[in-house]
């Protein structure tokens, strides 16, 4: 098993949110990443993804966000805000589900987990990115790629 | 006069609410709120083609996208006169189990179980008590990989088309499912110690009525036209093509989401009304935890919706492991689906989605194209009886204390493992 896992997270029939996969698409093809990490998209159910990172020792997950920050500014952080705004009964917020495997799965208690977020303007359904988020997928990839040793 | 209101229900799928008025100590009036907006999903399959109309009704729901895509292609193979291989047939059960195994996982230990132990989230729940939460997550996977694995991928199955499968799944990937199953074996027993360990939820009792999928001779989700009406001893057979005379749907002003009855009342469809409905299904080691959860049939209290759930997970496992073994047995082979000649006519189906009946309904032109259409969910099908309910509960505290009047209608709400923004329709007016 490679050490470090980086998910791509979004849907890519509502415009912005699309960008996570848009970075893990790029990653994908960059064998000094794929290397030393397993990366994949992983849609809009971060759960469905449990046993692929169960037992790293990193996980990155890259994700839009829509919090009133200039579009195509991308972060990095630790530990998102969870939204519970956004999560609902079937379908835990992508901060919620990911929370809940930590607290529940033994074996992502050591694991370290780290966002890479783009900052999007809005979330609506189309295809493709606006151009300032496309713009940003390359800045969020290299973000993801520091993080890779 | 004095209301309670619960103005947004927490952990159940969609918007809805409850308002109870109470007039002194008489129960004046209870709601059941639905206020999600219309989804206006069956328009927008008039004028498509008939193969279509599977991949965007599934739409309607991510939870129960196979229900829906399952059904809607039943719908159709019964307009167009079309009979699937036995091989399809098991292949659509599977998938069936793999929706249910996912959804009661999802419901029981992330929804409902809060409840029980008192926290106010799966997330607060997991935090003190990571071992339940973690076997929810371990079967909803399980079933995930069910649907990935027939469906050709967890949400919004894309393999499965009218007249059989685009794909029949590998052999090999068939034997790997196999032993996921059989490592989730020993997960059903935790699953029922777990439920039988839960405290009492004794404060709602009600005479209630059934509707089920009747299947007296097989155990499934999938095949079948006959609908059994069960209370009191008392038993009515609606053919799905006759749905209309069990739905009866009416608007009411408070909900977005239709009331149905049957000759004038309320009925309940779900895993309790599937165990209720086809008594001799819970055998063998079924039976012994039905026993062990103290559920004795027919149940006159909601809350043991949770229960059956419980069984039908235990039994999902088990029989989605014996359909994996009948295929292998038998060889699976590779079919190409059934070819469609397309004719003017209507044509109807129901199967029991996670949360009971789903009905859809829809009539095609010469060419093929739907003129009209028509989804009934278990939700909406549940609404009626969920208000029928609340009312019970309200009027079995005796103290009416509002506190415990809320928490109770709460948890039977969850109970219910209602799915709202499914439920929601166009209300025309005339």
């Amino acid at each position: 098993m490679k050490p470090f896992a980086v998910l791509g997270l979004g849907n890519s029939l509502m415009g912005d949110d699309a960008a996570g996969v848009a970075v893990a698409e790029m990653l994908a093809r960059d064998s000094t990443v794929t290397d030393r990490a397993e990366v994949w998209t992983a849609g809009a159910d971060v759960l469905r993804s449990m046993d692929r990172i169960d037992g790293r020792e990193r996980v990155i997950l890259v994700d839009a966000v829509e919090c009133g920050e200039e579009p195509g500014r991308v972060s990095v952080v630790d530990q998102p805000p969870l939204d519970r705004q956004h999560g609902h009964a079937h379908w835990l917020s992508a901060a919620e589900a990911v929370e809940l495997m930590r607290r529940a799965m033994p074996g992502l208690r050591p694991a370290k987990f780290t966002w890479v977020l783009v900052h999007v303007a809005s979330i609506k359904a189309q295809e493709g990115l606006s151009a300032e988020v496309a713009a940003a997928i390359p800045a969020a990839a290299a973000a993801v790629k520091a993080l890779i040793p | 006069m004095s209301t309670i209101v619960i103005e947004h229900l927490a952990r159940v799928e969609g918007h809805g609410g409850i308002t109870v008025e109470l007039d002194g100590d008489a129960v004046a009036s209870v709601r059941f709120d639905v206020f999600e907006g219309a989804r206006l999903l069956e328009p927008l399959v008039r004028g498509k083609r008939f193969d279509e109309v599977a991949p965007i009704l599934s739409r309607i729901c991510s939870i129960c996208s196979v229900a829906h895509s399952l059904t809607s292609l039943k719908a159709t193979e019964n307009a167009f006169g079309i009979r699937v291989s036995p091989q399809t047939d098991l292949l659509r059960e599977l998938m069936f189990r793999g929706e249910s195994i996912e959804s009661h996982a999802l419901h029981l230990f992330l929804l409902a179980l809060p409840d029980y132990l008192n926290y106010p989230s799966a997330l607060a729940l997991a935090a003190d008590k990571p071992a339940p939460v973690l076997l929810g997550l371990r079967l909803k996977r399980l079933g995930n990989r069910i649907q990935e694995t027939i469906g050709g991928r967890a949400i919004h199955p894309v393999n499965a088309v009218v007249g059989g499968f685009g794909k029949a799944p590998p052999v090999e990937e068939l034997i790997a499912l196999r032993s996921s199953l059989m490592q989730a074996v020993p997960d059903g027993d935790s699953v029922i110690d777990l439920v039988a360990s839960l405290p009492a939820t004794d404060f709602c009792h009600s005479d209630t009525l059934y509707a089920a999928l009747r299947s007296p001779n097989l155990d499934t989700y999938y095949a079948g036209d006959e609908v059994m009406v069960v209370s009191n001893g008392n038993r009515a057979i609606v053919n799905a093509a006759d749905y209309r005379s069990l739905t009866a749907e009416k608007a009411v002003p408070h909900s977005t989401a239709k009331h149905s009855s049957f000759r004038g009342r309320p009925f309940m469809v779900g895993s309790l009304a599937r165990l209720t409905v086809n008594p001799r299904r819970p055998m063998g080691k079924l039976a012994v935890a039905m026993k062990r959860l103290k559920l004795l049939l027919p149940a006159d209290n909601p809350m043991d919706n949770n229960k059956a759930q419980a069984l039908e997970l235990v039994n999902d496992v088990e029989r989605a492991l014996e359909i994996i073994e009948q295929l292998l047995r038998d060889g699976i082979k590779d079919e190409r689906p059934v070819p469609v000649l397309p004719r003017a006519g209507t044509g109807a189906a129901i199967t029991e989605a996670p949360r009971g009946l789903l009905i859809h309904s829809y009539t095609y032109d010469d060419e093929g194209r739907v003129t009209a259409a028509d989804v009934v969910t278990p939700t909406a099908l549940n609404a009626a009886s969920m208000e029928l309910h609340f009312r019970r509960a309200v009027e079995q505290c005796a103290d009416r204390d509002e506190a415990a009047i809320s928490r109770r209608l709460q948890m039977i709400a969850r109970a219910y493992d209602p799915c709202i923004s499914c439920a929601v329709h166009l209300v025309r007016k005339r």
